[in-house]
């Protein structure tokens, strides 16, 4: 059916759409802006021809749709549209384009107009988002298959992330007829010829890809033998597939990154603690390259990266961020001044301390174990006083009120969104685990 | 540190896209007309796709004479950086010339000189008709050419007298080819090769090896033929 402005159709659920405005085309289909049920929305339609088992990509589409969205960060299918004549279509909200940035674009020189996140911890903010999403859509039992950097919308101020083009997640071990993406592919579906199918451990490897990217603006795999003189099929078979090799792998130093083409990676890669090096060096081992069942899962990342967000202390004074790191500085490394730490938090939840400095966020999952869906709840949030930078407070975004003591004994209620000065020996009881400041 | 220090991208490859048009005496006319109409609307069109390479053109016209029409270093321009300025039509179709000229070319010490190194580099050939000179000879000699044999090369014959048997002993696949004898179809021809090709290393893919020439000819055939293609569909 030619859906030109003003068309109306009924979708599935029995609403009535009103086509508005064309907003652009692709390989496989058509999107739409539209009026939904007296709000606006985007509208997906496929070309015939463009589905290689429609009936089976109808009814996929159809199951997701009830299903509902995973987690609020998919731009999930909220009706379908399937009419006689065998137009098929989802409906999704729209994404602020003025708000949001394809994630491809924050990897562009900033002189090609390429984007950049606000903060070091906005971006971990980012990795963390995308991660706890993968999380919930692999405890459901799906699989994406098909992970890059062309499917996430960014706000790079604040790290919020939207998924897009959830229309080849089906349940893990199901062919949709997409491979993946070139340089996010794992080396299993590359060697496999199409013969191994994109699943939960591929995308796995795939999220390890971006996480990377995200953090130190360079591709793990892609070092000084990414830049041969003319990367044929052949050598990026070799590259991805049959011998990939980590940049920073402590032992194989083939493929170290090249100075002068990559110094963000070699500016923030030894500033970041130990523990994220042993993470990625793990996720890009040949052990676990070669093994997809050992690959690093989405709750060991949420781990690593709510711990790492706490680290990125940014200076009163200059604006800096300092990665306290393993040697747990004390100075801005930008302007030497000293840095707001001298506090630091005990959560039951972990066996480490995180700093007490403005900006530093608890989560539900510092308290201890809880569901897959709650663990980047907030607890609380560090903020310094707008006068004195020195006078810290911890804010309560719990949504509950918490109990204040000292020593062990009550001395007070901490009511939502209120907030108590932090000094040494202070603990707050929250109904999943307590924090103490030492 | 400063996040918004990092100025720099990522290492990205170059994607040298080239272009060998035959601006002999038969595409005088409204031919001519057609393809600086083409050319002009396939420049903007690959400044708007977000390439994940770094793209460059070279663009070549040849007749009596082969020449590039793209300045700068080397020869190669940047895409948001290239004016197309209209070309006339005129002379022989020494396409042998072309060929010794694109040979000079490719090369590490030339147009292929880069930092970052290559991505496997675009030829596309467009042709009216046959060539006049000793185009064999050169031929052969740029088979020898390993940027030529890792070339992904696509021919477009333009009318009925365009020498199909020519374009495929250059592209090396009588598949890589398209053809059209309507000038408003080899417009949009040229516009959709020339995106489809460029994107075709950053895009979702139904394979896990790369795509010939023929590939992208079928991909292209497809979305042309299409009706409920428009014309701002690119990719």
């Amino acid at each position: 059916m030619k859906l030109s402005s003003g068309t109306q159709i009924t979708s599935v659920l029995k609403c009535p759409i009103t086509i508005q405005q064309r907003l652009g085309g692709g390989g496989q289909g058509v999107v739409y802006k539209i009026m939904y049920n007296g709000e606006e929305k985007a509208l997906k339609v496929y070309k015939p021809g463009a589905l290689h088992d429609r009936p089976a990509f109808a009814s996929n589409l159809q199951h997701n749709m009830e299903q509902g969205a995973p987690s609020p960060a998919f731009v999930w299918p909220l009706d379908v549209v399937d009419l006689p004549d065998g137009t098929l279509g989802y409906v999704m909200n729209l994404i602020p384009t003025d708000e949001f940035a394809e994630l491809s674009e924050m990897f562009l020189p900033v002189s090609r107009g390429g984007k950049r996140f606000s903060s070091f911890k906005a971006a971990v903010d980012a990795m963390l988002n995308i991660t706890t999403a993968f999380r919930i859509l692999h405890n459901r039992g799906y699989s994406y298959q098909d992970l890059n950097d062309g499917n996430f919308f960014i706000n790079p101020k604040n790290g919020q992330v939207l998924i897009c083009d959830n229309d080849n997640v089906a349940p893990n071990g199901t062919h949709t007829g997409i491979m993946g993406t070139p340089r996010f592919m794992a080396p299993e579906i590359i060697l496999g010829r199409g013969r191994v199918l994109p699943n939960t451990a591929s995308d796995r490897f795939s999220l390890s890809v971006i996480l990377f990217m995200m953090l130190t603006m360079a591709h793990p795999l892609e070092g000084k033998r990414f830049l041969a003189p003319l990367l044929t099929p052949e050598k990026q078979e070799i590259l991805y597939g049959k011998e990939p090799i980590f940049v920073m792998d402590q032992q194989d130093v083939r493929n170290r990154p090249v100075p002068e083409l990559q110094q963000n990676l070699l500016m923030i890669y030894p500033k970041l603690p130990g523990y994220v090096h042993q993470a990625f060096e793990r996720a890009f081992s040949q052990e676990v390259l070669q093994n997809p069942g050992r690959r690093v899962t989405e709750a060991e990342w949420q781990e690593l990266l709510i711990r790492l967000r706490n680290e990125f202390v940014t200076c009163a004074h200059c604006g800096g961020e300092t990665c306290l790191g393993d040697a747990g500085a004390k100075k801005c490394e930008d302007c030497a001044k000293s840095l707001p730490i001298d506090m630091t938090i005990r959560a039951s939840g972990c066996d480490y301390s995180i700093p007490a400095a403005s900006g530093t966020r608890l989560f539900r999952r510092h308290l201890g174990v809880c569901n897959i869906d709650a663990g980047l709840d907030p607890v609380g949030t560090i903020k310094r006083s707008r006068t004195d930078p020195h006078r810290r407070f911890f804010v309560n975004t719990s949504g509950r009120s918490a109990t204040l003591l000292n020593g062990g004994t009550p001395t007070g209620t901490l009511q939502p969104d209120d907030k108590a000065e932090i000094r040494p020996g202070m603990e707050i009881r929250f109904s999943g685990g307590q924090i103490r400041f030492e | 540190m400063k996040i918004t220090d990092m100025r720099e991208g990522m290492a990205q490859k170059e994607l040298h896209i080239f272009y060998l048009l035959d601006t002999s005496g038969s595409m005088g006319g409204a031919p001519i007309a057609s393809l600086n109409d083409a050319m002009r609307d396939t420049v903007n069109a690959m400044g708007d796709i977000r390439a994940k390479a770094d793209l460059k053109l070279g663009i070549m016209t040849y007749d009596t004479e082969a020449r590039w029409v793209t300045g700068g270093q080397n020869n190669l321009e940047n895409v948001d950086d290239f004016v197309w300025n209209d070309v006339e039509a005129g002379g022989m179709t020494f396409l042998g010339e072309a060929l010794g000229l694109l040979k000079a070319g490719l090369s590490r010490n030339t147009m292929m000189a880069s930092e970052t190194g290559n991505n496997v580099p675009i030829i596309i050939f467009m042709t009216d008709g046959m060539p006049n000179d000793n185009w064999e000879a050169a031929l052969k000699e740029i088979r020898e050419n390993k940027w030529y044999q890792a070339a992904t090369k696509i021919g477009i014959a333009l009318g009925e007298s365009a020498d199909v048997k020519v374009l495929s002993e250059l592209v090396g696949d009588p598949e890589a080819i398209l053809r059209t004898n309507d000038l408003q179809q080899f417009k949009k021809l040229l516009r959709v090769v020339s995106v489809t090709s460029t994107l075709v290393g950053s895009r979702s893919t139904v394979t896990t090896n790369g795509q010939t020439g023929a590939d992208i000819v079928r991909a292209v055939e497809e979305k042309v033929e299409d009706k409920d293609f428009d014309d701002d569909d690119l990719v």
